[in-house]
């Protein structure tokens, strides 16, 4: 076997758009945002034309159905292209949110692009300058948008003397997944593959560290506030003598970062009212584009930022009656800030409210009946099944949205388990609140 | 909390009433009906509250007072005291050993710790509180079951209403159902739709944009098609426009094509051309006009032909004699004219010899030629004259010079012996004296004025010294001039002798060149008497004369060379006319020369000269006509005529073939005009399709092809031929350029839709839809994020509430079932064994179960009067054990309806309660004060007896009561 430099890139949702806050940004905002996902692939190209890989994979969701734009793909063409002229040739499967068979799939891919089949696992071999193969690649496209077969048992490769590297896109949970059950096991036990490049989860992960290696490279350009940090891409070198190396490498040019202040982190000097507050959320705006350094060949563009508002203080009694628009109002300050305007930029995209009274009513009143009684409930809410599907009835319709962001109504929101605990100690902070006011 | 003391000083029916040391326990109060004990109850009730306005008080005599001393758990003791409707006033009262007051403060509340409806509904026990419908509002009723529920009463009484309010917040935000297509969800809802249609057509740009991509493509292919349709219809519009200009032509290029091929014979590959002809014509009148000529000249001169050669092969000669006649006539003419001078000037000789020397005849030239006068130098000679007359003049000056100076010279010797007297030592022998005597006398005087005598010694010395030295400069003056004096005399002398031998030299000289000349008059041949001046003189005329007879000589050489020659010349010419012997033309030539014989025969050549020169004129002639000929000869032979030129044997013969040939050549000549023309017009054509564009129209593209303008012209004759008059050709293309017109505009259609296609395309390509869609859908979604955030917050407060309510209620629901049920079963001596709460917990009321295998419960409608106040009573007391801090309890005959049985029971359980509270019993009835003695319960008893109180004990308040 000779040695092997590959990218394993996944979930690129090439032209899909980073969910931000405002209806009108500056230019420069603007334009780093709606390009986002579409440099972030073109990153991951830069990178394997540097380093000289052998090919690229794509392990599933190279597009996204909700934003598969002619721009999209003619822009994947393009770096395709680029890519053909450095003799890197790409392969992919569709995934479930690019499934094969789609009515978009009327453009054609270039000559060193292959789209792995949908009906049964393909394999590819890669040749060298001398015609002799170094390399498998198996894999099997998504032909819908759910796949709930265990298409990776059926992945066989005759041998193990060359390279094999399986491309499966998958949720890796054991049973009624939609998107190919399968477990790690499963994935081991295959012995003829030597790296299982997986899709689907987009947060980056090394499942098993030696062959078979397993990873996720997650995304490599974060879309909202569920896929915060940077996103990137996996540099794979497989050495017949030094074994598997893996490296993860940033591409993503904007980032979602949500900031937690203690409003009274520094006791003697509390905010006092919204200029106080302003000027303490520019300052910690300001440090965090000071350390953002150009680390690496790609900096940070930008960062998307969501406040969250914590602590004690008197303030807090001034903003909750009119929470929204006070928020609002610091929001729309903060996004005019010239100095958080350019690159790299500062957006705001919300600021969140979670700041508590100066005194703390729970505190006084934890020895309550009905304060011990709420956080019982509380408790039993976040632990047990039950009486979370009894509240989630009650919160309605609204709440019904499953996560998925695509295929969920986006008229709907998932209700994840840290908002169901903020949502819960903001009740019982609000229910403490008004019994305090109501002995008063 | 225990009352200690109690004082009423104005409240109804009591007034100034103290009870002091107050029982901790149970305190019985007796008293009969209007006795003050429901007025003594409402102060207790309202002691720890204050009187409320509202209240059925009793009246006051002027204002409602009372106070209270109380002990707390803690042992302080508290005054509490009442005035009208005024807030109880709170004082601690030290105890005896407390020197200082704790600071504390303590407020009444804290020491009752719950609001006066509890304390009343449930410390404060008469009938009343143990009917349910006693008259309280629902409200009040709801509070009540909640109090008697226990724990958390107060607040679980708000649960309900808060959850109400976080409902109602809910559903003002969202619905019930929580909807995002209702109330405030629903603008941003739609926003989110509208976002997601404005996407989804966005996203359906995709295929758009392959349909139109698609589209453009054919449009593409289909203007493509017409591009080329268009194309070739150009090329046929230009093709015909080349026809319509050239048919003219087509039509000449028919027409000579036609001429040619019926007159090939009349091709010739080489034709002469005008000019040749031209000038074969010029030749031919040339040779005719020569010929004449040449026969005219040659009967003119009549020569022979032999004679004629030979003048003719010695023309140069001829031309050579003929030249030099003038040369020699000149020679001849030089000659005699040398010969007359050399005749004058021998005679002119000889007279100038006689001049010179008479003793010289004409036949002593020779001899005169002999005399060398080149040895001798004129100038020598001239200076040696003017040289001998110098000296002899230098001579005789020298003499009276010498006189003079011997006379000068005797005249400063004399002047000279004068001044040598004069000598300057004597001079010095004066002064040495002088100065000797000045010293001498000085030393005198030393003697007598050593001063003096010094000064004048001294002074003598200097003066003398000065004296002389004046003296000596003026005679050394005098001296100097003696001494130039006899210099000068030195000198005179030394020149007289000088001049003495100067004179003599002189002499020697003129001795000496007088010989020398002496010798140069024996050289010249003169006599010795011949004065020695002239010898220059003669010298230059014998060289005169010798020079005069060289040039006779040469003169006479020259003749005798110029005869030579000519004589020469004449036999030379003389031999030359003799070839010529034309009989009747030869003259006979003296032998010798003379000038006269020499002119004959210069005369004789000269008409030889010019038989030569016709002879010549005829051989020009003849040369001409045969160049004439020549050139005839080749024009005709570089055609290759068939005629037999080689054969022409005369004039007439050449003339006709001349003749002949012209009348060919101008046929031939015709021939290529035509095909000339053909040429041109064909050039023509070909120049008007020149163009790379009309070439291409005729298919015809290769620039460098050697076939090409034929091929051209091919195709050009082809088409045309398929036209059969100029107008049809102009009809068909007028036709062809409304065609094309037509093509034109369909194209530029076809090229705006494309275009339009292609901005369409370009629009398609672009994602601002997708992303004005995406942005809308985020942004309404943040904002229905909030208030989805809001309505989850309130909703989940509400079912936390509504959560909580149902536990504490269970909760509670338990404690009733567990302390107030024991305490039921005990006063109901076992009839029941328990108490659950009816559901709703706090709309409801309170079930009894009776007590047997099967739990039967029995509401307290079903219960008799009496088991439903032991029932409610039980209830109050187990919560009173809850209740901290232990609050007195006041019972103002509530056990009238209790049978002795249960009476006796629940005194029982009174006395277990007086272990930690402070129990009033008030009561009218005697068996009740018994059961409490019989229960020998610790107990303090007290009569009240309109509106006075005072202590008493059982047995007397027993009789008491008993007594009425």
């Amino acid at each position: 076997m000779t040695k092997l430099r590959f990218i394993h890139t996944a979930d690129i949702h090439l032209g899909s758009f980073l969910h931000v806050g405002g209806l009108s940004l500056p230019p420069e905002v603007e334009e780093a945002i709606e390009t986002a996902t579409l440099e972030g692939f073109r990153r991951v190209c830069d990178l394997a034309i540097s380093h000289k890989v052998n090919f690229v994979v794509i392990s599933g969701d190279l597009y996204d159905n909700e934003a598969r734009s002619v721009r999209a793909i003619n822009f994947f063409l393009e770096q395709c292209k680029r890519l053909g002229e450095a003799n890197i040739r790409v392969y992919l499967i569709a995934g479930n949110h690019d499934p094969l068979g789609q009515k978009q799939d009327i453009f054609r891919m270039p000559d060193n692009v292959k789209v792995l089949d949908g009906s049964r696992p393909e394999i590819c071999e890669l040749r060298d300058d001398n015609n002799i193969p170094v390399a498998r690649i198996i894999g099997q496209s998504y032909t819908s948008r759910w796949e709930q077969d265990k298409l990776h048992l059926r992945y066989e490769v005759p041998d193990s003397n060359i390279w094999n590297i399986a491309l499966l896109h998958t949720q890796l949970e054991a049973s009624k997944s939609n998107y190919i059950p399968c477990s790690l096991s499963e994935l081991k036990d295959n012995r003829n593959i030597h790296y299982w490049a997986l899709g689907h989860i987009h947060q980056f992960s090394i499942l098993n560290q030696s062959r078979p290696v397993i990873a996720y490279p997650g995304i490599p350009q974060g879309r909202d506030f569920g896929e915060q940090g940077r996103g990137g891409c996996l540099l794979v070198e497989l050495d017949p003598l030094e074994g598997e190396k893996v490296s993860f490498i940033p591409t993503a040019p904007i980032i979602y970062k949500r900031i937690e202040v203690d409003i009274d982190r520094d006791p003697d000097n509390m905010p006092e009212d919204l200029t106080d507050l302003e000027d303490m959320l520019v300052e910690l705006g300001r440090d965090l584009l000071k350390a953002n350094g150009d680390q690496d060949d790609h900096p940070v563009g930008g960062y998307i930022v969501e406040w969250i508002l914590k602590g004690r203080g008197d303030i807090h009694d001034k903003l909750k009656d009119q929470e929204q628009e006070l928020m609002e109002n610091l929001t729309d300050i903060l996004r005019n800030k010239p100095q958080f305007s350019h690159k790299p930029f500062l957006w705001t995209n919300s600021i969140i409210l979670r700041t508590k009274p100066s005194v703390d009513y729970y505190n006084l009143m934890k020895d309550s009946p009905i304060v011990k009684e709420l956080d019982n409930i509380i408790e039993g809410c976040l632990k047990d099944d039950t009486i979370r599907k009894k509240l989630m009835k009650e919160l309605g319709e609204i709440w019904r949205g499953n996560g998925d962001y695509e295929s969920s109504d986006e008229t709907l929101f998932h209700m994840d388990r840290s908002t169901l605990e903020e949502i819960l100690l903001k009740a019982r902070q609000q229910i403490i609140e008004k019994l305090v006011e109501r002995r008063e | 909390m225990k009352i200690k003391r109690l004082y009423i000083e104005d409240f109804g029916i009591l007034r100034n009433q103290i009870l002091e040391d107050l029982h901790p326990g149970i305190v019985v109060i007796g008293g009969l009906n209007r006795a003050g004990k429901t007025t003594l109850m409402q102060v207790l009730r309202y002691l720890g509250y204050g009187f409320p306005q509202s209240g059925q008080l009793p009246p006051a005599t002027n204002k409602h007072k009372a106070e209270a001393d109380i002990i707390l758990d803690s042992g302080d003791i508290y005054n509490i005291s009442l005035s009208g409707y005024g807030q109880p006033v709170l004082k601690r009262i030290p105890l005896t050993e407390e020197k200082t007051l704790n600071d504390e403060i303590i407020n009444v509340e804290d020491i009752f710790g719950i609001d006066d409806f509890t304390y009343r509904q449930l410390f404060t026990i008469t009938l009343d509180e143990l009917n349910r419908n006693y008259g309280i509002s629902d409200h009040e009723k709801r509070k009540l079951q909640s109090i008697l529920l226990g724990a958390g009463f107060k607040d679980i009484l708000l649960l309900p209403q808060l959850k109400d309010e976080f409902y109602k917040e809910g559903d003002r935000i969202g619905g019930k159902r929580g909807s995002p297509r209702v109330k405030q969800f629903k603008s941003h809802y739609l926003s989110i739709e509208k976002g997601a249609d404005i996407k989804r057509k966005a996203l359906s740009q995709v295929e758009e944009y392959k349909e139109k991509q698609q589209e453009l493509e054919e449009k593409k292919s289909l203007y493509q098609q017409i591009g080329k349709e268009l194309e070739q219809l150009q090329n046929e519009i230009v093709r015909l426009d080349i026809i319509k200009n050239n048919y003219k032509a087509y039509k000449d290029i028919q027409t000579i094509e036609t001429w040619l091929h019926s007159n090939q014979d009349k091709h010739w590959d080489k034709v002469p051309s005008e000019y040749e002809l031209s000038r074969l014509e010029s030749l031919r009148d040339e040779y005719v006009f020569l010929y004449k000529d040449f026969q005219d000249k040659e009967i003119e001169l009549g020569l022979a032909l032999d004679n004629r050669k030979s003048l003719l092969d010695n023309k140069e000669e001829m031309a050579s004699l003929i030249e030099g006649i003038s040369g020699i006539n000149e020679r001849v003419r030089q000659c005699t004219e040398q010969e007359e001078e050399y005749n004058r000037k021998r005679q002119q000789l000889v007279a100038k010899i006689r001049e010179t020397n008479a003793a010289w005849d004409e036949k002593d030239m020779e001899d005169l030629v002999e005399i060398k006068t080149d040895n001798i130098s004129h100038s020598r000679l001239s200076g040696l004259v003017d040289e001998y007359r110098d000296l002899v003049s230098d001579h005789k000056n020298h003499k009276a010079n010498l006189v003079r100076m011997q006379e000068e010279y005797n005249t400063f010797q004399d002047q000279a012996v004068e001044l040598e007297d004069k000598k300057p030592w004597g001079e010095v022998k004066k002064y040495f004296y002088t100065s000797l005597a000045f010293i001498l006398l000085g030393i005198i005087l030393v003697f007598i004025n050593p001063f003096i005598g010094t000064l004048l010694g001294l002074g003598g010395i200097g003066i003398t010294a000065v004296y002389y030295i004046m003296t000596y400069l003026n005679s050394r003056e005098a001296r100097g001039a003696v001494q130039a004096q006899k210099q000068q005399l030195e000198a005179r002398k030394s020149r007289v002798e000088a001049e003495e031998k100067l004179i003599k030299s002189i002499e020697k000289q003129i001795e000496s060149i007088k010989t020398e000349l002496d010798e140069y008059k024996q050289r010249l041949d003169l006599s010795i008497d011949v004065p020695d001046s002239t010898l220059p003189g003669h010298l230059l005329r014998i060289r005169d004369i010798q020079e005069g007879i060289g040039e006779l000589d040469e003169i006479y050489n020259k003749i005798q060379e110029d005869r030579g020659y000519l004589e020469e010349q004449y036999n030379r010419y003389r031999a030359f006319i003799s070839q010529f012997t034309q009989e009747g033309m030869h003259v006979e030539q003296a032998e010798n020369y003379s000038p006269e014989n020499w002119s004959r025969l210069a005369a004789e050549l000269n008409r030889w000269n010019n038989y030569l020169k016709e002879t010549q004129g005829i051989y020009v002639l003849q040369q001409k006509i045969e160049a004439v000929e020549q050139e005839i000869i080749e024009i005709l032979e570089k055609y290759e005529t068939t005629l037999a030129y080689q054969d022409l044997q005369n004039r007439q013969d050449l003339e006709n073939s001349i003749a002949q040939f012209i009348d060919r050549s101008q046929e031939a000549m015709e021939y290529n005009r035509q095909e000339n023309r053909l040429r041109e017009i064909r050039q023509s054509v070909l120049s008007s399709m020149s163009s790379d564009g009309v070439r291409r129209a005729f298919g015809y593209s290769i620039s460098n092809d050697e076939g090409r303008d034929e091929k051209l012209l091919n195709i050009f004759m082809e088409i045309c031929s398929s036209y059969a008059s100029q107008e049809e050709v102009e009809e068909v293309y007028s036709a062809k350029c409304r065609e094309r017109e037509d093509k034109i505009e369909e194209l530029d259609r076809l090229k705006e839709e494309g275009q339009k296609l292609e901005d369409v395309l370009e629009r398609l390509a672009t994602t601002e839809n997708l992303v004005r869609g995406q942005r809308q859908i985020d942004n309404a979604r943040a904002e229905l994020k909030i208030l989805a955030h809001s309505y989850a917050v309130n909703m989940t407060a509400a079912f936390l509430l509504k959560e909580a309510e149902e536990r504490l209620l269970q909760s509670m629901k338990d404690s009733i079932m567990d302390s107030a049920g024991n305490i039921f079963s005990q006063m109901t001596n076992g009839d029941y064994k328990g108490i659950q709460p009816a559901e709703p917990l706090l709309d409801g009321d309170f079930e009894a179960i009776l007590s047997g295998e099967k739990s039967r419960c029995q509401t307290v409608d079903m219960l008799s009067r009496g088991t439903r106040e032991q029932l409610y009573l039980s209830v109050r007391i187990s919560r009173i054990m809850d209740i901290k801090p232990n609050l007195p309890v006041i019972i103002d005959d509530s056990f009238a309806n209790f049978d002795s049985r249960h009476l006796g029971q629940s005194i029982g359980i009174l006395s277990q309660l007086a272990k930690t509270h402070q129990i009033f019993i008030l009561t009218c009835h005697g068996e009740l004060v018994d059961e409490i003695a019989r229960a020998q319960c610790q107990a303090q008893y007290w009569k009240i007896d309109r509106g006075r109180i005072e202590i008493s004990d059982y047995d007397k308040l027993s009789s008491h009561l008993r007594v009425s």
